[in-house]
């Protein structure tokens, strides 16, 4: 599991994820995004290369959503592959956490 | 063609086990061609079963996974010797209400549940023996074009 952290001009942080977010993928991860979640107020992550997310991997994005939102700021998640899409979906995550199609649609999302 | 094919892996309960366990079973859906969702809810509840022996199930533990496809459908089977624990008839969880009343975790069940057609626990083999059905659709042992 890859994690890529990137600070744009227009205020928004874009964490590009790339791999499985399975067990062993969310210990990879945690503690980055634990940072990001805790110091940033206009959060989008990228899940357009993870091929695989289970509960823990929804619970990590959770606990990201709920630390920005703490905060006053907020998170949103970009084009889930199909499967994660219905993961998230089914599990009811998209009525707490937006996800949005393309990069500009999230970025107005969070600003 | 109407023989099921059957495997099987015994492994002590770890993280890294358990991922060997889910690499085993992407193995097992390209070389049997399966589609595409049904790997991936196989996926989900492995991870979602092992998930919860990992968490709650003490130290030591061993689990056995067993897959068992037909023409119309794949059975995964996954025991352990943890405490009795029956997913089958446990609480479903899945989101409503608001972020902020939200709390992280525990949708994991509801992912067994929807994204597997049947499930069902017994006291049998190791311990706790649960056995999650996918139907296959007609793609996955029969490539024949048109109906």
């Amino acid at each position: 599991m890859k994690i890529d952290i990137r600070d744009g001009d227009d205020g928004v942080t874009h964490v590009v994820l790339d791999g499985r977010l399975d067990i062993e993928g969310v210990n990879a991860i945690d503690m980055k995004m634990n940072v990001v979640a805790g110091s940033k107020n206009k959060v989008v992550v990228d899940l357009a290369g993870v091929d695989f997310m289970g509960s823990l991997g929804m619970r990590t994005l959770v606990v990201a959503a709920k630390t920005v939102a703490n905060k006053g700021g907020k998170l949103v998640l970009l084009q889930p592959q199909p499967n994660v899409d219905r993961a998230l979906r089914t599990s009811g995550i998209d009525t707490v956490i937006p996800i949005a199609a393309d990069s500009v649609s999230a970025a107005a999302l969070v600003s | 063609m109407t023989e099921a094919e059957r495997w099987r892996r015994d492994f002590p309960v770890t993280v890294a086990e358990t991922v060997a366990t889910a690499r085993w079973l992407d193995t097992i859906a390209v070389e049997q061609a399966l589609p595409g969702e049904t790997a991936y809810a196989m996926q989900i509840c492995l991870e979602e079963l092992l998930g919860n022996v990992l968490r709650h199930g003490g130290d030591d533990r061993r689990a056995s996974v067993s897959v068992e496809i037909d023409p119309n459908r794949l059975a995964m089977t996954v025991e352990d010797d943890a405490r009795p624990f029956d997913v089958a008839s446990a609480p479903v969880k899945h989101v409503h209400g608001s972020l902020e009343d939200l709390e992280p975790g525990g949708l994991g069940i509801g992912l067994v549940h929807d994204f597997s057609d049947r499930i069902e626990y017994s006291r049998a083999g190791l311990g706790n023996r649960v056995t999650v059905t996918f139907t296959l659709g007609k793609s996955a042992s029969e490539t024949a074009p048109g109906r």
